[in-house]
């Protein structure tokens, strides 16, 4: 734990924390960055803890309260370690209505575990209900770690888990492919370098 | 990023009208700059930076009478126009609303996972009519593999010199940036849309000033939706009276209809505005009817927010005035359709803990009165409905409408108006409690 006044060591390789800076003067002020930063640190540590958030605030050039203000608002964001496998059951209204309730019943028969709307933490997995995901032409859907299944039926969910549980990459549930390429938190994207129109020096007042 | 991803259900190459959104979500490789452009991608922006001044781009999508696809369904051109005159030296950016939440929306993350070369083209043809510096996409959090597939296209349009500096050689300076969000629906109202964008809470903020004048870092910004955007390529591309001859005359174009709940075929399918309810929800090119034979109780025409309508509405059609006539909205045309064997207290509870869920705090009547009608709900679904608790429920519904920053308060009070007046005797006393009622949250 630190600090506001003690030092706090980068959450992220350095090479990641070039790639932050260069992201950074794309946008007229450095907390532009702070969102998708967050993800970016609670992917490498597990989660968001004060460490992270210290850091990031200092990174951003703000202070840390304001970081678990901004942390404590969005739904994403672990302050707390997870499990290996986060699920994520959508309980808003068309899941609802193509049976989520057979889903939720056929996790609790895996995993011991009934999930509400706090995540519960049985195992290796940690489970909650959450809001529209978006996939409401392909309900009832969970997702875990970033992946979405949908279109479930009892038993595909049931597959799902299994394979989870005993350590296989679980195959698609709809006809598309669903797997994250690349996977987190690997995914740097290009830089677009000397084709960016545009640098914000956070010195001047506007970009050069 | 590859493996070919497909649309749900399989699109029918030959739905019977003209098409100009899904026309290349089918294809192997379609999010792939080289398949996009093999198939007219970019094209449009190539002539427009060539052919077109800034003003005419914007003249003609004004022309069109393209209407925004992200809840509003305010005119896109008109909001181009109130951005800054030129001389104005700020920079100025297009915010693009990626955040797409609102329960039963599935579609922008079907055009962003399938054709990121569209949304580009069309943010790229709206940067250009605007003289924007950069537009800076916002994706809800939730969307990873969307993101992934967005941040890759944006990376091979740098590299084809279609975005960044002197795109095409035409001299005009654009780029494009993506921020994924972290989970929360707010997100998708455009000024709190801008404080996530600029790394805070999603707190919408008071209008005046609007974005136009005072948006993204205090800078003039336009937001536009995604959906929104895919229809600009076509309609530079194809002229206003062409995009004007589908549709309505009040409501033109194409729409992505997603429909969802208790259909045959649930799915996205693109559709001039204007075609019925009925069409959609039993039609066999479209939802396929309802499973089993059974009868329909009630049918949501636009998102969660558009509330409940009796089965008398599926003759309706699907336009922004024709639904506002019936108190509800086109919103983002997402149909939800409930059968006979839903229950309506549940739905209107599970909507409506949404709200509260999702409410930022910022408003008393939002942040209170969600979480009070929640509980209401929650009551009544259990069998214990009180004689006085559909006049608390309108009063409450009453004093939340028109009193907030934003409108998330009223969408939450209008799907509970709208069943208490269509389904009134649910939500009665006499109710037999239902076993769900009791679920953990």
């Amino acid at each position: 734990m630190s600090d506001n006044g003690k030092d706090v060591r980068s959450p992220l390789p350095d090479e990641r924390v070039r790639w932050w800076e260069e992201r950074c003067t794309h946008f007229p002020e450095r907390r532009a960055v702070l969102l998708p930063l967050l993800h970016d640190i609670q992917d490498h540590a597990g989660c968001l803890d004060r460490d992270g958030m210290t850091w990031a605030a200092r990174f951003v050039g703000i202070s840390p309260v304001e970081v678990y203000g901004v942390a404590t608002f969005y739904w994403m964001y672990d302050l707390e370690p997870r499990p290996r496998f986060k699920l994520s059951v959508c309980h808003n209204i068309s899941c609802d209505l193509r049976g989520k309730d057979a889903i939720l019943d056929v996790i609790e028969e895996e995993l011991g575990i009934r999930p509400g709307h706090h995540p519960h933490t049985e195992g290796e997995f940690c489970v909650r209900t959450v809001e529209c995901m978006g996939a409401c032409s392909t309900a009832p859907m969970m997702e875990v770690n970033g992946r979405y299944f949908e279109a479930l039926t009892p038993d595909k969910a049931r597959a799902v888990l299994r394979d989870l549980k005993d350590g296989r990459e679980p195959a698609s549930t709809t006809p598309w492919d669903t797997e994250l390429r690349p996977a987190l938190p690997a995914a740097l994207p290009t830089h677009p370098g000397e084709r960016l129109a545009w640098r914000w020096d956070h010195a001047a007042e506007e970009g050069r | 990023m590859s493996g070919k991803t497909y649309s749900w259900p399989p699109r029918d190459p030959h739905p019977g009208h003209e098409t100009y959104l899904f026309d290349r979500i089918a294809l192997e490789g379609s999010h792939t700059l080289q398949v996009a452009r093999e198939h007219g991608a970019w094209a449009t922006l190539a002539m427009a930076l060539k052919e077109m001044k800034p003003e005419e781009v914007t003249a003609v999508v004004k022309d069109s009478g393209l209407r925004g696809r992200g809840g509003a369904g305010f005119p896109c051109g008109l909001k181009w126009t109130f951005m800054p005159r030129f001389d104005d030296p700020r920079p100025r950016f297009l915010a693009v609303n990626a955040d797409e939440s609102e329960p039963g929306t599935c579609k922008d993350r079907i055009l962003i996972r399938e054709d990121p070369h569209l949304l580009l083209e069309g943010t790229l043809l709206a940067c250009y009519a605007m003289q924007c510096r950069a537009a800076y996409v916002f994706i809800r959090g939730e969307y990873v593999n969307e993101a992934l597939v967005l941040q890759e296209a944006i990376g091979e349009a740098y590299a084809a010199g279609l975005i960044g500096r002197d795109i095409l050689g035409s001299g005009f300076s654009c780029d494009v940036h993506l921020t994924r969000g972290a989970g929360a629906y707010i997100c998708g109202e455009e000024t709190a849309l801008m404080e996530a964008q600029e790394g805070k809470r999603g707190h919408p903020r008071p209008k005046p000033p609007f974005p136009a004048q005072n948006g993204l870092w205090g800078r003039p910004t336009t937001v536009n939706n995604v959906e929104t955007l895919c229809n600009v390529p076509a309609i530079v591309g194809r002229g206003a009276a062409w995009y004007r001859g589908l549709g309505t005359q009040a409501s033109a174009g194409n729409v992505l209809v997603g429909i969802s709940g208790h259909v045959e075929r649930p799915g996205v399918y693109e559709v001039p505005l204007g075609m019925t309810l009925r069409e959609l929800v039993m039609g066999e090119a479209y939802g396929g009817g309802i499973p089993g034979g059974r009868a329909l109780q009630a049918i949501v025409p636009g998102g969660s927010s558009a509330g409940f309508l009796p089965p008398e509405a599926l003759d309706v059609p699907l336009t922004h005035d024709d639904l506002k006539a019936q108190g509800s909205m086109l919103g983002t045309a997402s149909i939800i359709v409930l059968d006979e064997t839903a229950d309506l207290v549940r739905a209107t509870r599970v909507v409506t803990e949404f709200y509260a869920d999702e409410s930022c705090g910022q408003c008393s009547q939002c942040r209170e009165g969600t979480a009070w009608l929640a509980e209401i709900l929650r009551r009544i679904e259990g069998g214990e409905a009180e004689p006085d608790d559909i006049p608390t429920m309108l009063e409450l519904c009453e004093q939340m409408k028109g009193k907030t920053i934003c409108v998330l308060s009223d969408a939450c009070a209008w799907p509970i108006e709208l069943a208490i007046k269509h389904f009134r005797p649910a939500f009665e006393p006499g109710r037999a409690a239902t076993a769900a009622a009791g679920e953990a949250r």
